[in-house]
């Protein structure tokens, strides 16, 4: 079976510098995939020219046997691709129904109100405030509304880019069943965390990742339990 | 004005003096209206008479007795009124006026301010006691759950009272000259402000929220009707005219800058554009195309033309971003004035005249109606400018509909987007360049069409009508409005075009008055005077007790909704 996506040889760079040097990975249908690593590993930015914001200087990136590298990034989103990004960037003036009908906006089919349900069912939250500026959330309910804004667009894959990024423990906890969720109801996800232990519980797969370069492989069991892991990201000596 | 209020405590010793001070200061604002204001008997329409009140001692009277009603209840306030809020705005509006007044109407055009008499001292220690009263309240948090709740049919009422008193409200204001105008202007804006500010506002705006249809046909009917209160005389009408053209061509400036967050300071050359293809293809004698195409042909055809001009400015400008787009469009504006400059048979091909312009643009004709003509319906004359007002209401209706369809469906969503967060827009699958050509070209569309109606209300065209200034006061007339509303719009683009026509005594200061007046706005209201609650919110993010009424109101609405 051919992979979801796959990532060969990819190399990012932000004018000299290089942010990602030849990085290779996949994602097979129904996986959770976690790219970990520390503030300035690339995670980032892999994610970031996946989804079509930067381009690649070498290397590929096939998404479902089509490749990525010259497709705009508003079709990449049609193609099923979701890429809910860091810091959220929900819109924070728009209501939440807006900023989720936004996050089906490469869609014309009559069924997004029915996925406006699902997202709310998701987040019960979110319906119960559907007519509030999204900027009134608190953290956690703005990760939430940035979750559910991805599902909008029935993706195949969702990016999800540091979803705990500044929660409590409590929401963090929330935030990661939803993955979990997510994937039982068939969505392939890849994760890119720095809470390395909450995420690569949940993933099937990992890579650990250090100044642009995959330095670890393996699933999420494997990686637990490396001593290199263990000490790197998990502060256990 | 919130800066401007006493610490709790003063309000706690003395709030219970408030409404005594309210009503103290409002019965002298009320006297001062029966005073005489001026040794001199020529300014203001003579208000040197004692006990005859006329013009603004009327208007000053009116802002007394509503100082009295605020001061009574005071005394029983409703949960969801905040009478003192309302006495604030009254009480420096009252200031307002009187220092106007008397320094300028009085004090400059009888040449001595020794010419004023008692009654505007008085008023001004009344406006003061109502300021007083206003600071003295203590604070109270609105709940909006006790609105009246009125069956629709009352709703509708209430709409349409709403709607008779503002067509009374401008056909008088029209009737008025200079400082009479300017003093029932200040007191229009110191009793509605101090009637919407006591929560009323809030709640009128509920009630238009629930009757969006009813709401628009009054306001429509209103506008309809306007033409009957002016006797067929023209002198108003022309005004309205040139307001509804600019109202149009700022609607569809809204949408580049209100929705897309574009900032573009070029947009009078759309409007140009489609004033000279409206006279190109006209008949006159001076007109350089010889096809002379029906004139909803014209119409099509100078939209169609500004919305490609909007393409070929837009596909180079919308690469670059925020002030750079401001001058690159700026630019753009200023080649829009040269090119019909130069384009004369000397310099280029023969196709504007150059600075002489397309003058003698016949009257419209549709079916035998001859829009130059005055027409008599139903005992009722109608001149010149009547008919081209109608066209232009036809025309200005069309333009709401279509900003309004386009703010609610996606693609307005997808201009908003762009506007907060052009990145995330993207990672949304929103085409970002697309739709901010798109925004550029319906934008310019609009403005085409408005264009060549304009061509033949104004009967000539030349490049001197599009200079820059022009554009300045297009994104004015949207930002003192309410960026991104239509009523908002409307209301900037009415009250740029009618104070120069009304204030000809002081129109050299005029471009310094409008500067002052966008400072005084951006201190005291940014997001404009009418104002969607999400702008409101942006500007007044640490006021509490705003958010917390947003989010009541919300819910009210929600329910309205659900049922």
């Amino acid at each position: 079976m051919s992979a979801m996506l796959e990532v060969k040889d990819l190399e990012v760079a932000y004018g000299k510098i290089k942010a990602v040097k030849g990085i290779t990975f996949d994602v097979q249908e129904g996986e959770v995939v976690t790219l970990i690593g520390t503030n300035g590993a690339g995670k980032t930015t892999t994610l970031r020219t996946i989804s079509g914001l930067l381009r690649p200087t070498k290397g590929s990136i096939t998404f479902m046997g089509k490749d990525l590298t010259s497709v705009p990034a508003h079709e990449i989103v049609s193609l099923g691709l979701a890429h809910s990004p860091e810091g959220r960037r929900i819109f924070p003036k728009l209501t939440v129904e807006e900023n989720l009908l936004l996050g089906a906006f490469s869609r014309k089919d009559r069924e997004i109100d029915s996925d406006l349900q699902a997202a709310y069912e998701l987040f019960p939250i979110l319906e119960e405030r559907s007519k509030q500026p999204a900027g009134t959330f608190s953290g956690g309910e703005q990760q939430m509304l940035a979750m559910g804004r991805a599902m909008m667009s029935r993706p195949k894959l969702l990016m999800l880019d540091e979803p705990s990024m500044g929660l409590s423990p409590l929401m963090m906890k929330r935030i990661m069943s939803t993955v979990t969720t997510l994937q039982e109801q068939g969505t392939t996800i890849l994760l890119v965390e720095q809470n390395a232990q909450a995420a690569l519980k949940r993933a099937t797969k990992g890579y650990v990742l250090e100044v642009g370069n995959i330095v670890l492989a393996g699933t999420g069991q494997e990686l637990l339990a490396s001593d290199d892991v263990r000490k790197a990201y998990l502060g256990e000596d | 004005m919130s800066k401007l209020t006493l610490s709790d405590d003063v309000r706690a010793t003395h709030g219970s003096k408030a409404p005594m001070l309210a009503m103290v200061g409002g019965a002298l604002v009320l006297l001062s209206g029966l005073l005489s204001w001026s040794a001199d008997s020529t300014v203001l329409d003579d208000v040197s008479v004692r006990f005859y009140p006329i013009g603004a001692q009327i208007y000053i009277m009116v802002m007394g007795v509503t100082a009295i009603v605020l001061g009574v209840l005071l005394r029983k306030r409703p949960a969801w009124m905040s009478p003192g809020r309302g006495l604030r705005i009254l009480g420096w509006a009252t200031i307002a006026f009187v220092l106007l007044l008397a320094l300028f109407a009085i004090g400059y055009e009888t040449g001595a301010l020794a010419n004023l008499n008692e009654g505007l001292p008085v008023a001004l220690v009344g406006g003061v006691l109502v300021l007083l009263a206003g600071m003295v309240t203590p604070e109270v948090t609105l709940d909006v759950r006790r609105w009246p709740k009125l069956s629709s049919s009352l709703e509708i009422v209430v709409i349409v009272v709403m709607m008779a008193f503002l067509l009374f409200a401008v056909a008088h204001a029209l009737s008025l000259e200079s400082w009479t105008f300017i003093a029932f202007l200040l007191m229009l804006v110191g009793v509605a402000g101090a009637v919407l500010g006591t929560g009323i506002g809030g709640y009128l705006g509920f009630v238009g929220a629930n009757n969006r249809r009813p709401l628009l046909l009054a306001a429509f009917l209103v506008a309809f009707l306007f033409p009957f209160t002016q006797d067929g005389s023209d002198a108003n009408m022309s005004i309205a005219t040139q307001i509804i053209i600019f109202a149009a061509t700022a609607l569809g400036l809204n949408i580049v800058v209100g929705l897309a967050g574009l900032l573009d300071l070029g947009y009078i050359a759309f409007l140009g554009t489609g004033a000279y293809v409206g006279a190109m293809m006209s008949q006159s004698a001076f007109a350089t195309i010889g096809w002379k195409p029906p004139f909803l042909v014209v119409m099509l055809i100078g939209s169609l033309v500004a919305a490609t001009f909007g393409l070929i400015i837009g596909s180079p400008t919308l690469r670059v971003s925020g002030d750079y787009l401001a001058i690159v469009t700026l630019g753009f504006g200023e080649i829009f004035r040269l090119a019909m400059f130069n384009l004369d048979g000397n310099n280029g091909p023969k196709l504007t005249n150059g600075p002489n312009g397309i003058p003698g643009i016949p009257d419209l004709n549709f079916f035998g109606f001859d829009f130059g003509e005055s027409h008599s319906i139903a005992g009722f004359e109608l001149g010149r400018f009547a008919n081209y007002y109608l066209l232009l209401l036809l025309l200005i209706a069309f333009v709401i509909l279509v900003f309004s369809r386009l703010n609610d469906s996606r693609l307005g969503r997808g201009w908003v987007a762009i506007r907060e967060d052009e990145r995330a827009a993207e990672a949304m699958g929103v085409n970002v360049f697309g739709l901010k050509l798109l925004a550029f070209a319906v934008g310019a569309a609009l403005a085409g069409i408005a264009g060549t109606i304009k061509a033949h209300v104004d009967t000539s065209v030349s490049p001197d009508q599009y200079i820059f200034l022009e554009s300045a006061f297009l994104l004015a007339a949207v930002v003192l409005g309410g960026m991104g509303t239509v009523v908002g719009v409307l209301v900037g683009a009415s009250i740029l075009k009618l104070l120069p026509e009304k204030l000809r005594e002081v129109n050299d200061y005029r471009l310094l008055a409008f500067g002052l007046l966008l400072v005084i706005m951006m201190r005291f209201r940014p997001e404009g005077l009418v104002a969607s609650k999400r702008r409101q919110l942006e500007f007044h993010e640490d006021d509490e007790e705003l958010v917390a009424l947003t989010q009541q109101e919300h819910l009210l609405e929600a329910q309205a909704e659900a049922k």
